[in-house]
């Protein structure tokens, strides 16, 4: 009789005790994961901090140059700013005419950042207000990448959603690899050395080294540079952003000038890096059909449009790695795959044209620490 | 810069960890003494616990430890533009691609920045 009235307390305790085990184990789960989360924003925020202050030792040094010491409060401030500022993306609910108004923006952006950087260092040199320019940008990057960060795990905390910091957690790995990548950029950018997205500039460079071409650049747009010769009897072009500043140049608008002067262009070849999937090998050279380029897509569109519009043949040679390898400095791997990419484009060259034809090859990219 | 971060956790780390687990070794050991000589069974049952929490410690102490943080070194190929004459050094700050450099010493030609790029160290 008395076990009979014992039983359903017993089953009762067992319950409540299951119950509380659940729920402190939930609790546990959230405060493993909410530790875990606070030690990456740490982290993000000191490589953010680091980050800007090498943009104002970089502003100091270069103000240094020219005599100038600046208040570092008011330069902090202003760093700040930029590395604040928006842009606005444009309405895309009539997409007809995007590419030009996305073109007109980063052409403002620019020519703003540029006036933004004079003001305070008038008299920069082009490669280092490129090389400043850089560095605002990566420093922009960071200091999202931390923000956002931060705002979720915020969010996560504040209404206790295990979900949101699940999501947060398992997207991690994948922008702690940007972070670091962008992080190594600003190492390389303040030291000026070529990055591994400097392939492609880098290995129409050495093209024109190996063939003997005439390595005075000429002015073709802004922040372009055209070089000549002749290779196997065909007459190559060469366009590439003008280093040794860390800019990718506006290769359509100079594209488009080569139109103006040279109508018969028999090929384009575009050299570019591009990201690897994990089982590929750094510095492994692809060959491929279409206009290899990154970014928003606006200067791949007008290339596009234009070569589309003369049938011309779009050819492309791409030199594999992965995130933090295009933004870091050059690896001994892409350094020593360069060679192995100028043989591609003399056979992309020598299959695909025949003697006497005109060919346009592009280097596409960064070509910080490259020059011409 | 935040490579020097994270070996500064991992320094931190590996202390606790090895502090942790000389603790615990000699812990178990008390108790599978204390066993032997009294034949007590709890004795034994806390030396097991003991035990199994220097195991856990041993195998993070092994993590901390075999976690590399990548160390680079950077290296300029200047190179003779007639000779082909090469030699490698550390680039200074500023250098580039195509930069001249000097005369090549050994049929005073042009001599340039080759290369520039960063090897890991092993």
């Amino acid at each position: 009789m008395t076990n009979n009235t014992a039983f359903p307390l017993d089953w009762l305790l067992w319950l409540v005790f299951i119950t509380i085990f659940f729920y402190f184990n939930r609790e546990l789960e959230i405060m493993r994961i909410v530790k875990e989360i606070e030690s990456y924003i740490m982290l993000f925020k000191q490589i953010r901090d680091k980050a800007v202050s090498t943009v104002i030792k970089a502003f100091r040094k270069e103000a240094a140059k020219e005599g100038n010491v600046i208040d570092i409060k008011f330069l902090e401030a202003r760093v700040m700013d930029l590395i604040e500022s928006e842009v606005i993306e444009p309405v895309k609910l009539d997409p007809y005419g995007i590419v030009a108004k996305l073109k007109h923006l980063l052409v403002t952006t620019d020519e703003n950042l540029n006036l933004e950087i004079k003001r305070i260092v008038p008299n920069i040199t082009t490669a280092m207000l490129e090389n400043l320019k850089n560095l605002i940008g990566s420093a922009k990057v960071l200091n999202f990448y931390y923000k956002a960060l931060d705002h979720d795990y915020r969010m996560g905390k504040k209404f206790k959603s295990i979900w949101i910091l699940y999501q947060l957690q398992a997207l991690l790995p994948f922008i702690t690899e940007i972070v670091r990548a962008v992080e190594s950029n600003v190492e390389a950018v303040s030291k000026g050395f070529p990055i591994g997205d400097s392939a492609g500039p880098l290995t129409v460079v050495r093209f024109a080294l190996k063939n003997g071409f005439n390595l005075e650049p000429k002015q073709i747009a802004e922040k372009t540079v055209l070089l000549e010769g002749t290779y196997r009897d065909r007459r190559v072009i060469i366009i590439k952003a003008e280093g040794p500043g860390g800019s990718v140049g506006r290769l359509d608008d100079a594209i488009m000038k080569v139109f103006e002067i040279e109508d018969k262009i028999s090929a384009i070849v575009t050299v570019d890096a591009a990201l690897k999937l994990e089982s590929e090998k750094t510095g492994t050279i692809v060959s491929g059909i279409g206009v290899a380029m990154g970014g928003i897509g606006v200067e791949k569109f007008n290339i596009e449009k234009i070569a589309t519009e003369k049938k011309i043949p779009l050819y492309a040679v791409l030199i594999k790695m992965s995130i933090p390898e295009a933004y870091a400095t050059m690896d001994k791997n892409i350094s020593e795959a360069i060679d192995k990419a100028i043989e591609r484009i003399e056979r992309t060259i020598e299959e695909k044209t025949h003697e006497g034809d005109t060919v346009l090859l592009i280097g596409v990219g960064n070509t910080i620490g490259v020059y011409p | 810069m935040s490579t020097e971060l994270l070996m500064k956790i991992r320094i931190k780390w590996i202390i606790i960890y090895t502090i942790l687990l000389i603790v615990f070794i000699l812990i178990t050991a008390s108790f599978l003494i204390m066993y032997m000589v009294e034949n007590d069974a709890n004795y034994s049952s806390i030396s097991f616990i003991t035990m199994m929490i220097a195991v856990w410690i041993a195998i993070n102490l092994a993590r901390a430890l075999k976690t590399k943080i990548p160390k680079y070194r950077y290296i300029e190929v200047v190179k003779c533009l007639s000779c082909g004459y090469s030699f490698k050094k550390k680039p200074d700050e500023g250098d580039y691609i195509l930069r001249d450099v000097g005369i090549c010493p050994q049929c005073s030609g042009r001599l340039i920045v080759y290369s520039i790029y960063r090897e890991k160290v092993e």
